[in-house]
């Protein structure tokens, strides 16, 4: 735990518009330095394009309460690490207009073996859609929008 | 030196104050403070919010120090 406790400042999550696979393939390849890892556990949020009332959502604009998410998710990071047994976890959400069909959401958790990974992974997501100050708006075909609400 | 209260807005709140951020002055609890808002901005009255003081989700009303970033947050929807 101790050598995750000097991580001072908290971490930044976001990247502008969407996360491409390019960076997620970029990511993974990072990890075959480390290889006391065997488990990786990866979770994907892709804009849907959801119909509504004859409209269908185009994309979705991200906004958030930066400094806020940052502190929460910092929270929530230790909050995990102190969970589970971890190797390493990183997160990135997306902040403007990411199109239906593109990556907005990236959590990447890895450990010694999958239970850990696979959990802790799970976890994140569920507390991402909780607790973080984002705040996506979808955009219609039509260019009319609305405030997105999460199920 | 009256107190400045900053008062952040985000989501479907931002579009109710006018695609601002404000400052009040003068107020004392984050009770006067919604108050005070709500009388500047009736359609206040009819969405949902949770309020945040200097980055914390509160659960009943705070007192209020000079300078204090009052976040008024509708529902998550990120991920």
């Amino acid at each position: 735990m101790k050598k995750f406790m000097d991580a001072k400042k908290p971490k930044n999550i976001f990247i502008d518009g969407p996360i491409t696979a390019v960076f997620i393939a970029e990511s993974i390849q990072k990890h075959s330095t480390k290889t006391n890892i065997g488990a990786h556990s990866i979770f994907l949020g892709q804009v849907r394009n959801d119909f509504i009332e004859g409209k269908t959502v185009a994309a979705i604009e991200y906004t958030a309460y930066e400094e806020m998410v940052l502190e929460q998710m910092h929270k929530i990071r230790e909050a995990i690490f102190e969970k589970y047994d971890l190797t390493c976890m990183h997160v990135y959400h997306s902040l403007g207009i990411v199109a239906a069909g593109e990556i907005s959401l990236f959590v990447f958790t890895s450990s010694q073996h999958r239970k850990p990974a696979i959990d802790a992974c799970e976890e994140v997501v569920e507390r991402i859609k909780k607790e973080l100050p984002v705040w996506g708006r979808e955009i219609f075909d039509d260019s009319t929008f609305q405030w997105k609400k999460n199920s | 030196m009256m107190k400045q209260i900053n008062v952040l807005t985000f989501g479907a709140i931002r579009e109710i104050t006018g695609n601002k951020n404000l400052v009040i002055e003068a107020v004392d609890t984050t009770e006067t403070l919604v108050k005070i808002l709500e009388e500047k901005y009736p359609m206040l009255k009819t969405v949902q919010y949770a309020i945040a003081v200097n980055k914390e989700v509160i659960q009943h009303p705070v007192v209020l120090n000079d300078h204090a970033d009052v976040a008024l947050l509708p529902p998550f929807s990120g991920g």
